[in-house]
């Protein structure tokens, strides 16, 4: 009978690492959640059999591929297309039908923060779906460029397909519809989402926060960020929704994840929810 | 701060177990309790209200960056982890799976170990896989209460067997002692 004690990392050793990371590798963790770095960080240092965080620290710094993979693992996959599906029947009707379809200007879309990012995937789905691509411009950034290059060359595993296509037939409830012909197949028998609609993203590699979208010209009519903020600490988590507010334009919609709470933001007076219950906020003024 | 902080894991056959526990506390019991339980990930709504039936305590599903109070139950969203954070609050995750499980047991236990160290009182109940035992070892090396549901009164055995195969709780309970031990402690 086995009864080692597992010896967590302390707020310390992880404040010590991200400041270390910041300074020497400028990447910023330093204001990510700190439960979530503790899990993380040792999760990564398990996987890899790394002694100690400070040895990590000096592998990160001497090892650009293991710094990649670093980074990739600490910005959490999305899921899976159409997660929540009944989130996205009202984003359907709500955003895209009562709102975005009537627009008869370019629609500005951000999708801030991406991973992988099957956010993405399933908006670009139902803004084709829609007929709404040609006239749209969709920015999604990332203050990481592994994680464009992830999401561009993004291989699905057959299950993945598989999921996406259930959520998708419980989001249009009907069992007779899927998704397959948004995938190509590939040789070693993963899928790839379709390049026509990955090229209608601009892909920009910009931290929102620190250069205040230095490199994104325009405000948006529609910023879809759910389950991003959840990895960061309050402090973080407002500053980032300040940025966001900033750039949507009167009438444009905020959207979070199910779970997420925006109920400190000093702007909360601003949006109105436009439905009970999926968080789905409209600008008023 | 509250005196102890009550985690409860549970999956295939733990749902009435928990009701019972719950219908069984006061509605003075001003301890916060947390549950971990493995839900279906598509349905988002109706466990709370399905909880709440009889319950003197108000059962919720926090938001992420929600203050822990006392004398509220909260359970884990369907497709979400729950971690408990060093400011006292709670942080939800979508992470991969862990034991094939979102929301995973071990790992709201492992957090709330580290935070609330000899305060945390972690109950395990019935199951059908590991997820949760070593979570709750994790509670015991930090010095906290350990529980475990009598294998032979649990209707899947697996979960609660596994914690007893990794380590020697600080008790193994019928769901009957556990609502005896948790009025006990309530002043």
């Amino acid at each position: 009978m086995e009864q080692k004690l597992h010896k967590q990392l302390s707020s310390y050793d992880i404040n010590l690492f991200t400041e270390g990371l910041k300074r020497h590798l400028n990447i910023d963790f330093t204001e990510y959640a700190n439960a979530f770095l503790r899990f993380r960080i040792m999760k990564f240092i398990d996987k890899w059999g790394i002694k100690d965080i400070e040895t990590l620290l000096l592998r990160l710094r001497s090892n650009t591929s293991l710094l990649e993979r670093f980074v990739l693992f600490m910005s959490v996959e999305t899921t899976e297309m159409f997660r929540d599906p009944g989130f996205w029947r009202v984003f359907q009707k709500r955003v895209i039908h009562d709102s975005l379809s009537k627009k008869d200007s370019t629609i500005n879309v951000l999708v801030p923060f991406i991973t992988s990012d099957d956010e993405l995937f399933t908006l670009l789905v139902l803004f084709e779906k829609n007929g709404l691509l040609e006239k749209s411009y969709i920015v999604a950034t990332s203050p990481f460029e592994v994680n464009i290059k992830r999401t561009k060359s993004y291989s699905f595993t057959e299950k993945q397909v598989a999921l996406a296509n259930e959520n998708y037939k419980r989001f249009a409830q009907n069992m007779d519809v899927h998704l397959w012909d948004y995938f190509i197949k590939t040789e070693n028998n993963g899928y790839v989402f379709r390049d026509d609609l990955l090229d209608k993203v601009n892909f920009v590699v910009t931290d929102i926060v620190s250069n205040n979208f230095a490199s994104v010209d325009r405000n948006f009519d529609l910023i879809l960020f759910r389950n991003r903020m959840i990895y960061f600490n309050l402090n973080l988590q407002n500053r980032v929704l300040e940025h966001l507010f900033y750039h949507l334009e009167t009438k444009g919609f905020l959207v979070i994840g199910f779970k997420e709470n925006i109920s400190s933001f000093i702007f909360l007076d601003r949006l109105k929810k436009v439905d009970k219950k999926e968080k789905i906020f409209i600008k008023i003024k | 701060m509250a005196n102890y902080y009550i985690f409860i894991g549970g999956s295939a056959g733990s749902f009435q177990s928990i009701v019972k526990i719950l219908n069984s506390l006061p509605e003075t019991y001003n301890y916060p309790i947390f549950l971990s339980l493995h839900r279906l990930k598509h349905v988002r709504g109706g466990f709370v209200e399905a909880l709440s039936i009889k319950s003197k305590l108000k059962v919720v599903e926090p938001e992420d960056k929600t203050v822990i109070m006392g004398g509220l139950v909260y359970l884990a969203p369907a497709n979400y982890h729950m971690y408990i954070e060093v400011s006292n609050t709670i942080a939800l995750s979508t992470e991969e799976p862990v034991n094939h499980s979102r929301p995973s047991i071990d790992l709201v236990f492992k957090s709330a170990a580290y935070v609330f160290e000899k305060k945390v009182i972690g109950i395990l109940l019935s199951g059908a896989n590991k997820d949760g035992a070593e979570g709750l070892l994790e509670i015991k090396n930090y010095g906290g209460t350990t529980i475990v549901q009598d294998p032979k009164e649990a209707s899947v055995s697996v979960m609660p067997q596994s914690a007893l195969d990794l380590f020697k709780p600080s008790y193994v309970m019928t769901v009957n002692q556990i609502i005896e031990f948790l009025n006990s402690i309530y002043i």
